[in-house]
């Protein structure tokens, strides 16, 4: 570089209102033009260097003050202020960080599962969801492929439409012996294009693809699915997947950000819709007619750019009213199904209203931990800005407006509430952690991998400017009210009426919020232990359950029964396996076949949920057999013709009142008219919601299923078990996989997602609560203490013991802490009335619950009181009269 | 146009600093239309060695506080001629830096330093 241009260069650096004037004053010294490049360059570094001081620091009576530099110059000032008390902002910003950071979290796990943007779409705002509901949106149906043509050709809103099955299936990658279960899709072959999802390597399904064919069917893979089985290399785009027994052609690999339609569930394998018979062989190949009672999947519609989701909407429903036969599914009731619009793709609308009171409630409880971090720190803003009241009198002398002190008051709360939101976001990515492998609900799988988005970072940085200014502000008004002349005058008088006031009502806040959360801490560890301590009516200890699924991998009818009679055979006569059974469903599914009877001589009908089951399900089980006896092998394979059945305690007691129905006959709603008889009477079980009283049962034989649910009991190891289940699969036939190999304990404990979810967040945020309570009842008596120091030395020098000032700062403590317990009762008396319909065994004002909130604070008051209270009786007289 | 006594009874008296007080004095002294290679030149002939930076930043926050004004003068009679920043006192920069003479004064008023030698 020669030297004008270096020249050129340097002068870049003065500012601009001076780059001209500085060339030409460098130029009227003459000097080789390096030289000059270097004063120039010093020169701007200089001059830069006053400007942003001056803008910092020093104010200049006569510059012209804009309103941004105002803020900035607030701004200077209380992140100065802030560094200069490290410790107490510390404090601060920890109380804070902890209130936003819970709040963070939890908003990021349900955003999460609930709230985001389907992750890897296209524009996922003109998504949407077309769901089939009954008007009163109570009942919910998949669509029939027939609808989804209607609705394609009928709603001209949508520039496309998909339809989607998520299902598991068995998939063995080339090369490999043994079927791996996998989360997959049947999609119509317009799936990805409507996510705006490009394949690559391979490509995406053509349209063709959604017709059977003969060839091998394809299938598009997830890429971690691509980087697992194939190490990711090109050379996966035309292999064989064996798919439930059926070759694959492997054409395409998902872009890594999409996992498909899910927002919990990654799905690894997607088949066009045209294979169907080759994974859903019961179906049968009418899935792809005119028949609208074969029920397909959901759909997906994306919108046309600038149509609406109302046009759409309407366009749908006229669809629905003027096709016949339109989402009619064999089902005449007279509440029509109709095609409903929901905004995006996420989870279904049961799901998506279950966690969304669920949110509501956890949002609302971690919210009243944010409010109590925010009276915590009021009152640390408040105990220093009474040690700055001479300051702010000075300020306020020499012409400081209120407007200005408030002003500055708020700043400072919201520098540290903006620090404190960056730890709380940091602290957010820890909790969130902590709910990987949690269920919020029993029909979602757990949650996993939860990661922050910038719609997390946008609330968090909403909740902590929000947070600043709210914890700031009181403090704000009352200090900016200083009485000028005393306060200039002595700098040591003693608080004045409005501060102790202000100062005592934020810690009673404190107390009662963490009363009112103890207290639903309380209730729900009572409802979750109530719970878990209902007598099932089944043992579950050594019960572990699978499924099998033998049609799926090609078995005809016969075939199936044959094998499920083997694989009872061959666990019966494994020595870890003490009873194997199965039946059609298995309990705390919400789905089981309900039927209606009728006893002699009465016109109304009864219901039962009448489960098919095999010899030996009440052994496997332990539901205890009271009176007669249990199936027999024929009646098992009598294909469903027996007329005997086995009902519950509370079905037979319908039947005769003494519930000795032994013997007796009932007449069944449907088939219509057909008369069977009990043969034995078992013991009650809570069979759909554990928390629901039993209901009557009428267990029917099972005639040899084609797929079901094997159960087994055995005194082994889990692992053991297990194992002896795998093995025994394996040796019948290695392609046909048990899967959802659980404990029975398992499927229980997953009805209780709910209840635990709430009861372990609600302790974790008492007990935050209760600590954060515990600083501000501390912090707030060391205050008090620090400012009567002088009190106390008068009352120890007229002759009070000390125990008698020990005593006397303890009931001051106690005060404030016993209003605000008596508050949160209140409180809590009020606010349990949100989520009664969720306890269970306990009731709203359950004593024991309130009681053990109230004795917890009270601790904690009496913890964090002692230390002042023993400073305040240690006092020396001498001293502290001769402070001043 | 504000006073002297004016300006110390609303704000309070700005207290320049030496440099810039030596700078508006030097002004003064060169009248209207002094730049900074001028201005530099008659420190150093009264002993006092500025950087050539130090005279920018001060005419440039004097600028800022409203004590002197500037303008470009004709630029030099070439392409891309470069213009000049001159610059002149405003009556406000009299006025502070008269009060802040006189504040020197009356401090100095009673002490070894007086009377002047």
């Amino acid at each position: 570089m020669n030297g004008s241009r270096r020249l050129a260069a340097a002068l870049k650096l003065v500012p601009r209102d001076w780059r001209e004037s500085v060339a030409r004053d460098l130029w009227d010294e003459p000097a080789p033009p390096s030289r000059l490049a270097l004063r120039a360059a010093s020169i701007g570094l200089r001059l830069r260097v006053a400007r942003m001081r001056d803008a910092l620091g020093h104010s200049h009576p006569r510059e012209r003050i804009t309103p941004m530099r105002d803020v900035t110059r607030d701004v200077t000032l209380a992140i100065r202020g802030a560094l200069r008390r490290p410790g107490w902002s510390l404090a601060v910003i920890a109380t804070l960080a902890i209130g936003i950071g819970a709040n963070a979290a939890i908003y990021s796990v349900f955003n999460w599962v609930l709230f985001r943007p389907i992750p890897g779409a296209a524009s996922p705002s003109q998504l949407a969801t077309i769901l089939f509901q009954t008007s009163k949106r109570q009942a919910q149906f998949f669509v029939s492929y027939r609808d989804v043509a209607d609705l394609r050709d009928g709603v001209p809103a949508f520039a496309s439409l998909a339809a989607s099955t998520p299902m598991a299936l068995d998939v063995v990658a080339e090369g490999e012996t043994d079927p791996q279960r996998l989360d997959a899709e049947i999609v119509t072959a317009n799936y990805f294009e409507l996510f705006g999802v490009t394949p690559a390597p391979g490509r995406a399904f053509r349209p063709d693809e959604e017709r059977p064919s003969a060839s091998a069917p394809t299938a598009v893979i997830s890429r971690s699915f691509w980087s697992r089985a194939f190490d990711g290399r090109p050379d996966a785009i035309g292999r064989t997947l064996r798919i439930n027994g059926h070759p694959f052609t492997i054409v395409g690999v998902a872009p890594a950000s999409f996992q498909g339609r899910s927002l919990v569930v990654a799905t690894d394998v997607w088949i066009p819709i045209g294979a169907h018979m080759q994974v859903l062989p019961n179906q049968g190949p009418g899935l792809l007619t005119e028949r609208r009672n074969t029920l397909f999947g959901d759909a997906f519609g994306r919108l046309r750019p600038g149509a609406s989701l109302a046009v759409a909407q309407q366009q749908a429903t006229a669809v629905a009213g003027t096709t016949p036969g339109f989402a009619r599914r064999g089902n005449t009731s007279r509440d029509p199904v109709m095609p409903v619009l929901y905004e995006g793709v996420g989870p279904s609308t049961y799901a998506r209203e279950r966690l969304t009171t669920i949110f509501r409630l956890v949002m609302s409880a971690v919210g009243l931990l944010l409010l109590l971090a925010c009276a915590n720190a009021a009152n640390l803003l408040l105990a220093r800005s009474l040690a700055r009241r001479r300051e702010i009198a000075v300020c306020q002398a020499i012409g400081a407006s209120r407007f200005r002190i408030v002003r500055q008051h708020l700043a400072e709360g919201v520098v540290l509430a903006a620090t404190a939101g960056l730890a709380g976001l940091a602290l957010a990515v820890l909790l969130t952690a902590a709910f990987d492998g949690m269920r919020l609900i029993a029909i979602l799988p757990a949650v996993k991998g939860v990661s922050i988005d910038i719609r997390v970072v946008t609330f968090t940085i909403v909740v902590s400017l929000a947070t600043g200014v709210f914890f700031a502000a009181a403090p704000a008004l009352v200090s900016s009210r200083v009485d000028l002349n005393a306060s200039l005058k002595d700098g040591l008088t003693t608080s004045r009426r409005g501060r102790p006031v202000l100062r005592n009502g934020l810690v009673m806040a404190q107390v009662a919020i963490s009363v009112l959360l103890l207290v639903c801490a309380g209730l729900f560890v009572r409802t979750l232990s109530n719970m878990r301590a209902l007598d099932l009516g089944i043992r579950t200890e050594g019960v572990v359950s699978f499924s099998v699924n033998p049609p799926r991998q090609g078995y005809s009818d016969d075939r199936a029964r044959q094998y499920f009679r083997t694989v009872l055979e061959r666990l019966n006569a494994t020595p870890a396996i003490q009873d194997a059974a199965y039946s059609w469903t298995t309990p705390y599914l919400p789905m089981q076949s309900d039927n209606g009877f009728f006893v002699a001589g009465d016109a109304t009908p009864h219901a039962a949920a009448t489960p098919a089951v095999s010899r030996g399900y009440f052994g496997t089980l332990g539901i205890p057999l009271l009176e007669g006896r249990d199936f027999t092998d024929a009646e098992s394979v009598g294909g469903g013709q027996s007329d005997s059945v086995i009902v519950s305690r509370s079905l037979a007691r319908i039947v005769r009142p003494d519930g000795h129905a032994l013997g007796s006959h009932v007449t069944l709603e449907y088939p219509k008219g057909k008369s069977v008889q009990i043969v034995g009477i078992v013991g009650d079980v809570r069979g759909r919601r554990v928390t629901d009283d039993p209901e009557p049962y009428m267990y029917l034989p099972a005639p040899d299923p084609v797929w079901g649910v094997v159960h087994v009991r055995s005194s082994a190891p889990l692992a053991e078990t297990v194992a002896a289940i795998r093995r025994v699969t394996r040796e019948i036939d290695s392609a046909v996989m048990p899967y959802d190999i659980e404990p029975f304990a398992a499927s229980v404990d997953r009805a209780l997602a709910e209840p635990r979810v709430l009861a372990r967040l609600s302790v974790v945020f008492a007990l935050v609560a209760a600590v954060l309570a515990g600083i501000g009842i501390y912090g707030m008596m060391a205050c008090a203490v620090g400012e009567r120091m002088r009190e106390f030395g008068i009352r120890l020098a007229l002759g009070a013991g000390a125990e008698r000032l020990l005593s006397l700062v303890l009931r001051s403590a106690f005060a404030v802490t016993g209003a605000g317990v008596a508050i949160g009762i209140a409180a809590a008396a009020a606010v349990t009335r949100v989520f009664e319909s969720r306890l269970y065994g306990v009731t709203r004002y359950d004593p024991p619950s309130v009681a053990a909130g109230c004795a917890a604070l009270l601790l904690v008051a009496l913890a964090a009181s002692v230390l002042p209270a023993l400073r305040a009786s240690r006092v020396d007289p001498v001293r502290s009269l001769r402070v001043e | 146009m504000l006073t002297e006594s004016t300006i110390i009874a609303m704000k309070g008296l700005d207290l320049l600093g030496e440099v810039e007080q030596l700078v508006l004095l030097v002004i003064l002294r060169l009248g209207e239309g002094a730049y900074a290679v001028p201005i530099r030149e008659e420190l150093r002939r009264h002993g006092v060695a500025l950087s050539r930076g130090s005279v920018y930043v001060t005419l440039d926050r004097l600028e800022r506080k409203g004590y002197v004004r500037s303008w470009f003068d004709e630029p030099t009679p070439e392409p891309g001629g470069k213009a000049r920043r001159c610059f002149a006192i405003r009556s406000d920069g009299v006025a502070v830096l008269r009060a802040n003479q006189k504040l020197l004064r009356r401090l100095r008023a009673g002490t070894l330093l007086e009377p002047e030698s």
